[in-house]
């Protein structure tokens, strides 16, 4: 067991299935020479070589439009986009052809590549460098949608995504990269694409976040626990597409509430779909309808103004005790 | 089959109260309504009545001993029994569609609204045809929170249907009417409606007349059998229905606030007497310059005895007198039987406002009694009233009720009658005024008061002749004096 933070995690990671795979490669702006912005390719270039860690040009559709046919001829790229901010540049690469190709193929091509993007605020960053736009990425059929909510599951599921045979687009939360340290295990481990966790158990209420929320959903938990006595079991999500909607329909047929928290604005964002699901599932459990804790459906705001955009824990505590009470 | 009654709900949030007496024994056959128990809350002595007719086969309980909500007090033999039984439940007729409502699996809908008040007065106005309003079905369609979905969490749904029961027969009891799980299972266990309707009985000015002292009503229905050469038919019965609420959260923000106990009755009692009763209202003015000199002088006097005097108790004393003249504004219509009872004894009523609310306390043999002692007993109820220390027997069995708003000001307001009474007094604030009197303009002092009648019961000119026959005997205090 290592104690290491989610850079360090993810930097394991890549190292790991680069080791274990030599088809296995990493591309994208600045990732090679400086070990990417946020040190997450740290010493890949020193170990593996140029030609498999490769610094790009400042061209986000270059970056993927070249990993699809890299992928297509069978390696498997790992590209990196510097902020997902900046992913639009090559969200057509995106979702015309690395989401497509296997549909479009009749299933002869499959697009074997991890698109890793920082994403989210809490880290007073610039316009374009905080937004949390992974139901983008959720709503695009032929594409897998990973968040994970500390070290030892960046390590794993960057792993797990590395090792998909399909395009799976990889969130970090840029407030978790040097946040709090986890054991993470000295064995290579993969945890399973589209699988939630119970964070914490409980009866009381279903409390459902994901990546950097994930944090903010415990604490509240903690508090929730200690003032007001109700067990609220956190269910992290891990992936947010597919979505793992018996792990969600389980826990509030046992606990007949929910509330959903996200960092993406309310609107069409994954807590819609999220409550849709449970509504499907555990319509005859719920004991009050579901709230969301959100972002406001606003342009992310400035860094001076975004405590008050991003759920925080009294939000949280807020929606979870009113709807215990409802 | 033995059918088991425990203690209703009594509202106000209580739990438990204690026996005062258990007026029924084992193998006693008793008719619906008629008076069970006497149990004691934290707040009044509260008469229980009985659910339905049928013979007592056992009594659980027995006097001093403290029960919770929900404890068995009376288990009932077999209902065919009823049938055969004495006093009310047996005299009503049924019509040969309609019998007598069997206990039924689900409870009867008892919506929080009006529909509820008039549901069980209309039931005894109007006998068998009332009773088949009353039934599930037709409430449910029949009132206006029958319209749309019940309010209740899916949870609650599902448990409704494993249960067997049905959501709109359940009294909600939740957040914005909402049926909770609790409501669905005290429904289950068959004790929600029961509930409910008892603690709509229970309340005090209703109770005095659902149960009608027998005793009191015999002899006027013996007396008036001459007069019964026609057939006496029941009225027909009244529906009244409350259409929804529109959202008004539309319009801006709105909070909800459940009423109090205190608070639905009167509000079940106004709704039903303004529902049922064609009211009309007779204004007068009595000249009360001599009696309002004989109080001043005798202000000192009374309180050397310990007694503050007041017009009120000259009111009252004037207004028992006029009644004896005019017996049909001392009366209630028997819509059921067509009639009218007259009543051949004079409990007075006298509103006095609490903080809680409005609360009618009884004087009783008003004519009988010498003012000063109704000055007394009047300074005494209205003091329990406003520690809240009423027992029922201080709020029921009046049969004309006195409401003074001359405290307050104004110049004059038209009261709803005190249902099932025939009339009401209104009085305002007594003011000096110039009145020409023998071509000159002297100061004198006037009270205006304000007569609301029962207009089947009488007409314009008996409520202006009795009007007429209270402002006389305010006008000539001697008379007061002698009982004129």
């Amino acid at each position: 067991m290592a104690k290491l933070n989610m850079v360090k995690a993810l930097n394991l990671a890549l190292l790991e299935e680069m080791e274990r795979d030599n088809d296995v490669l990493v591309l994208g702006e600045d990732v090679g020479v400086d070990g990417g912005v946020f040190r997450v390719t740290d010493d890949l270039q020193r170990k593996f070589g140029s030609q498999r860690v490769i610094d790009s040009p400042l061209a986000e559709a270059a970056i993927i439009g070249t990993a699809v046919g890299m992928a297509l001829y069978g390696l498997k790229p790992v590209c990196e986009i510097q902020f997902s901010g900046f992913a639009f540049q090559c969200f057509h690469q995106i979702e015309n052809h690395c989401a497509r190709y296997r549909m479009r193929s009749q299933g002869r091509f499959h697009i074997p590549m991890v698109i890793r993007m920082p994403y989210g605020g809490g880290v007073r960053a610039l316009e374009h460098h905080s937004e949390s736009e992974e139901q983008f990425y959720a709503h695009i059929p032929g594409l897998k949608m990973v968040i994970p909510s500390g070290p030892r599951t960046a390590r794993g599921l960057l792993a797990a995504a590395i090792r998909d045979p399909d395009p799976v687009i990889f969130f970090e939360a840029k407030a978790l990269y040097h946040a709090a340290k986890e054991d993470v295990p000295d064995e290579s481990e993969a945890l399973p694409i589209g699988r939630a966790q119970i964070a914490r158990e409980g009866d009381a209420l279903t409390l459902v976040a994901y990546g950097a929320m994930l944090r903010v959903a415990l604490e509240a938990a903690d508090i929730l626990r200690t003032e007001d006595g109700a067990g609220v079991e956190v269910i992290d999500l891990l992936t947010i597409s597919p979505l793992d909607r018996d792990a969600l329909v389980t826990s509030v047929k046992k606990t007949g509430r929910a509330v959903v928290v996200h960092e993406a604005p309310r609107s069409f964002g994954p807590g819609a779909e999220i409550a849709a699901s449970i509504m499907d599932g555990a319509f005859l459990s719920l004991e009050a309808p579901i709230r969301r804790v959100t972002a406001h459906d606003v342009p992310f705001v400035g860094f001076a103004r975004e405590k008050a955009n991003v759920p925080d824990v009294p939000r949280v505590v807020a929606a979870v005790r009113e709807t215990l009470a409802f | 089959m033995p059918r088991p009654f425990a203690l209703p709900d009594l509202g106000e949030g209580l739990t438990e109260a204690e026996i005062v007496k258990v007026l029924v024994g084992e193998g006693d056959v008793v008719a619906e309504d008629a008076p069970l128990l006497e149990v004691e809350t934290d707040k009044a002595t509260v008469e229980i009545p009985s659910p339905f007719a049928g013979r007592v086969a056992r009594v659980h309980i027995q006097p001093g001993q403290t029960v919770k909500v929900g404890e068995v007090l009376v288990t009932f033999d077999d209902s065919s029994v009823a049938s055969a039984g004495q006093g009310r439940g047996a005299s009503e007729p049924h019509s040969p569609r309609t019998p007598p409502p069997a206990p039924s699996p689900l409870p009867r809908r008892q919506p929080a609204t009006v529909a509820n008040v008039s549901e069980q007065p209309v039931e005894h106005a109007a006998g068998g045809a009332g009773r088949a309003g009353a039934s599930a079905p037709a409430m449910a369609t029949g009132t206006g929170i029958g319209v749309g979905p019940v309010p209740a969490t899916p949870a609650t749904r599902r448990l409704a249907r494993e249960l067997g029961v049905e959501l709109r027969a359940v009294r909600a009891t939740g957040p914005a009417g909402r049926v909770t799980d609790d409501d669905v299972r005290a429904a289950a266990s068959g004790s929600a409606s029961r509930s409910s309707s008892l603690a709509a009985r229970v309340n005090p000015a209703q109770r005095g007349q659902a149960v009608a002292e027998p005793g009191a009503a015999a002899p006027t229905r013996g007396g008036a059998d001459a007069e019964r050469a026609q057939v006496a038919k029941p009225l027909a019965p009244i529906g009244a229905e409350a259409p929804p609420l529109p959202r008004f959260e539309q319009w801006g923000p709105v909070q909800r606030q459940p009423l109090s106990h205190l608070r639905r009755t009167i509000a079940e009692r106004m709704a039903l007497s303004a529902t049922l009763i064609p009211h009309v209202t007779h204004f007068d003015r009595a000249d009360v310059t001599e009696l309002d000199a004989i109080i001043r002088r005798s202000v000192e006097p009374a309180r050397e005895r310990g007694l503050v005097l007041t017009l009120t108790s000259f009111l009252l004393k004037a207004a028992a007198l006029a009644l004896k003249e005019h017996p049909q504004f001392n009366a209630s219509l028997d819509g059921a039987a067509g009639e009218l009872i007259l009543k051949r004894y004079y409990h007075l009523g006298v509103a006095v406002a609490t903080e809680r609310g409005l609360i009618v306390p009884v004087i009783r043999d008003v004519d009988r009694k010498p003012l000063v002692e109704l000055q007394r007993e009047l300074a005494t109820l209205a003091q329990r009233v406003r520690e809240g220390k009423a027992t029922l027997d201080d709020l029921r069995g009046g049969t004309f009720t006195i409401t003074n708003i001359g405290a307050l000001g104004g110049t004059g307001a038209i009261p709803i009658i005190n249902y099932p009474e025939a009339a009401i007094l209104g009085v305002a604030r007594a003011r000096e005024e110039p009145v020409v009197l023998e071509g000159r303009i002297v100061p004198r002092t006037l009270l205006p008061i304000s007569l609301t009648f029962d207009h089947r019961v009488a007409d314009g000119a008996d409520g202006a002749r009795f009007a007429a026959a209270i402002v006389r005997r305010l006008e000539r205090p001697e008379q007061l004096l002698l009982d004129w």
